[in-house]
């Protein structure tokens, strides 16, 4: 009993990094009704940026926040080409699914190639490595910090949904967005603005990644886009606070199944992601809804 | 006149007159059809001659398949160096039944598919492919099999099991380097000699640490020891965190392990030394994938480089003692290649198998490898009464005067069992900054011990 209560400790560490990813996924989904393959090289980029910022000093917080500059700027441009390249003229979502893709390998094949095959880190102090104790379950300083950003980078993007007149426009786009032009938003300018959140969601979300797993190389993170595409579906597809929602079930999940059987932990994320989408389709937090594109 | 009739091609039979352009044209034609006839039937005469009758000029080659591009051409520098250093000594002894020696350089860019392509069209293109050497883990399964198919010999360093298994393949396939399970039942006698009796054993999961996983466990359980723990590592996971706790929580004495993938391995000691307390500090015996420079650096950036070099323990084939030839070698390679070091695991062996096959070739006479082959492992491991030779010349030599040889090599002794693999002693080292070993053995094993606890390793392993 005791090593399943520790493997949710363990789980809500590593989900974390994947829910902020899956926020960012989600909230691309969403507005641009794009499953954007490709987003796991917003998480690289963020990861090899903030390590080109790190001589900056002030680590992380400068290093990780030019990153997600930097990072967004990439998105807006990914998302140029794929609005207006692709979106606009109707393109089958099959193609959409094709040219993320491809601008994925692309980013992959660059950071390849400047930064080679080696595995790279962050600095931890090690005052925070030492472990503490939090309702039974063992974690170090360092996953608290980590847990703790994760929360608050999905309240405040909450917060902005809910409260905001950025969010209100995200909202309407995302529920239709024919109406919403109609209305008189500014649908483009807003859909550019989502990629560019996106991108410095998946900035983040790949910071916070190479922290909790100790390294980062410019192949390690292909293995995560499963886990975010289950953490999104699981939470409901294009809803953002559901990323926190699919990340928690998904990183708890793998954990519990690893204390029975390591080998099937990656598996858990499929399994959790048939068994909700069999119960809820639309996920644990989704409603259905009609997309209509402008 | 009588009209002579000759078949023309696809004109049936036409009258001809003798003296006319049309005779002219038929004797033509027919003069060459026999001329062309000539010489397909000497081209085929001379390809059914024993393989012996070769124009002394044309040069046998011996193919090294390895990545000679890319990001582990590493390997082909090292391999090739190998060959041709050999070749050099063959070359200056007089080369082989008057033959001079070439190294063909077979890019296989480190990958299975391309390495098949790349094997197929050099056999294709060279008619005097002896041997191929080379043929390293992960592109053997591929190559091999087309080595033989091409009736030349191959001389692999993989460890793939399923070339052991094959008896198929043995008569041409010799190993230059021990199965992985054998690598495996090594790790675990390293851990009981180290005082290890409470061993946890993590492994990747996969067909890489496969072997040495099966190697280990049956070893351990030969010797009357239970492992802790004995998991099988998933790669690519965000967290190993279950797995750390449930081994430490195993309270072993060391981690036997090998984890092929650096990030994973990094993510998984990472987590252990969290679950440790903040800091890792358990002894840790792993194999020769930990030596690799992006698996040093994953690793060392999880748990510390000072973790790294104090606890952890590299077991591989120990290094041979000094012999003549591996003087040798070191002697020749700056001249071909300062670029990289002489790596005793690789460069040896290939450099014994390459004049291994050569004076199996002036034992027998005859460049065909179905004469020449047996006669390798025979030379590796003498008869008795029989010469003992340290260089291809000594060995030429020793053969003129019609004695048997023995050769010992840059690696010293290699012995071939009747599947053509081997069993190397094998020795622990420390694990230095940047992965290299440490230059004393901690432990050595001998082939003898690793034979006996290897009783009951599965022979199906895949």
């Amino acid at each position: 009993m005791e090593a399943v209560w520790a493997a949710v400790g363990f789980g809500l560490v590593s989900g974390s990094a994947v829910a902020v990813a899956a926020l960012g996924f989600n909230l691309n989904l969403a507005v641009s009704n794009v499953i954007n393959v490709g987003f796991i090289a917003f998480m690289m980029v963020g990861q090899f940026m903030a390590h080109v910022f790190w001589p900056l000093g002030l680590g992380p917080w400068l290093p990780t926040a030019l990153a997600c500059v930097a990072t967004a700027l990439v998105a807006v441009l990914v998302g140029i080409v794929v609005e207006y390249g692709f979106n606009k003229r109707s393109a089958a979502p099959f193609t959409l699914v094709i040219v993320t893709f491809a601008v994925a390998s692309i980013a992959v094949s660059v950071l390849s190639v400047v930064f080679g095959t080696s595995a790279y880190s962050f600095p931890v102090p090690q005052s925070l490595l030492s472990a503490v104790s939090v309702l039974g379950l063992t974690f170090t300083w360092a996953q608290l910090i980590v847990l703790a950003m994760a929360a608050g980078i999905v309240a405040a993007v909450d917060a902005l949904l809910r409260w905001s007149s950025f969010g209100r426009s995200v909202r309407a786009i995302a529920d239709d967005s024919a109406l919403a032009k109609a209305a008189g938003l500014r649908v483009d300018t807003v859909v550019f603005a989502v990629w560019a959140l996106s991108g410095g969601l998946g900035a983040l979300s790949g910071v916070l990644l190479a922290y909790t797993v100790s390294n980062f190389t410019t192949t390690s993170d292909e293995a995560y886009f499963v886990l975010i595409v289950a953490a999104a579906f699981t939470g409901g597809a294009g809803k953002p606070l559901g990323s926190a929602v699919g990340g928690a079930i998904i990183g708890i999940a793998g954990s519990l199944v690893a204390v029975a059987s390591p080998s099937l932990s990656p598996v858990a994320a499929f399994a959790v992601l048939v068994l909700v989408l069999v119960v809820r389709p639309t996920g644990v937090l989704g409603k259905a809804r009609q997309v209509t594109r402008a | 006149m009588h009209n002579l009739r000759a078949r023309l091609p696809g004109k049936g039979l036409e009258p001809i007159a003798r003296g006319s352009t049309q005779v002219t044209r038929v004797a033509r034609s027919t003069g060459g059809l026999i001329a062309l006839l000539a010489v397909i039937a000497l081209i085929a005469g001379c390809g059914a001659a024993s393989s012996t009758s070769k124009n002394t000029t044309t040069p046998i080659t011996f193919g090294v398949a390895a990545a000679f591009t890319g990001p582990t051409s590493y390997d082909g520098a090292i391999f090739g160096t190998a060959v041709k250093i050999a070749c050099g000594a063959i070359n200056k002894a007089g080369g082989v039944l008057g033959h001079r020696c070439s190294m063909d350089a077979i890019n296989t860019l480190g990958d299975a598919a391309d390495g098949a392509l790349a094997v197929r069209k050099a056999f294709a293109t060279d008619q005097n492919l002896e041997a191929v050497l080379g043929l390293s883990t992960g592109e053997a399964t591929t190559e091999v099999p087309i080595v033989i198919a091409n009736h030349a010999v191959a001389f692999s360093i993989a460890g793939n099991q399923t070339l052991f298994n094959n008896s198929k393949l043995a008569p041409y396939l010799y190993m230059d380097q021990p199965p992985d399970s054998q690598t495996g039942v090594a790790l675990a006698l390293a851990a009981v000699k180290e005082g290890c009796n409470r061993p946890a054993l993590v492994f990747q999961t996969g067909p890489d640490a496969a072997p040495a996983a099966a190697g280990t466990d049956a070893a351990l359980h030969n010797v009357g020891v239970t492992p802790t723990a004995n998991i099988s590592l998933p790669q690519g996971l965000p967290s190993y965190s279950s797995v750390a706790s449930q081994v430490v929580a195993s309270h072993p004495q060391c981690l036997v392990t090998e984890i092929d993938d650096p990030a994973s391995a990094g993510t998984f000691f990472g987590d252990m030394a969290t679950a440790l307390g903040g800091k890792y500090s358990l002894k840790t015996i792993s194999d020769d994938v930990a030596t690799a420079g992006p698996w040093v650096k994953a690793v060392g950036n999880a748990i510390g480089q000072s973790a790294l070099t104090g606890d952890f323990q590299i077991v591989q084939p120990a290094t041979p003692p000094t012999t003549p030839g591996s003087k040798f070698v070191a002697a020749q390679w700056p001249k071909y290649h300062s670029g990289v070091p002489v790596t005793a695991s690789f460069s040896e062996p290939l450099y014994d198998s390459a004049i291994l096959a050569a004076l199996a070739m002036d034992q027998t006479h005859s460049l065909s490898a179905s004469k020449w082959s047996p006669d390798v492992a025979k030379i590796a491991a003498g008869e008795p009464g029989g010469t003992t030779v340290y260089t291809y010349a000594e060995g030429v030599k020793a053969l003129k005067a019609g004695h048997a040889i023995h050769y010992v090599g840059a690696i010293g002794n290699m012995h071939w069992d009747s599947e053509h693999s081997q069993t190397l002693p094998q020795a622990a080292y420390g694990l230095l900054a940047g992965g290299a070993l440490g230059t004393k053995a901690i432990i050595t094993i001998g082939g003898r011990q690793i034979a006996s606890a290897s009783k009951g390793v599965a022979k199906s392993i895949q």
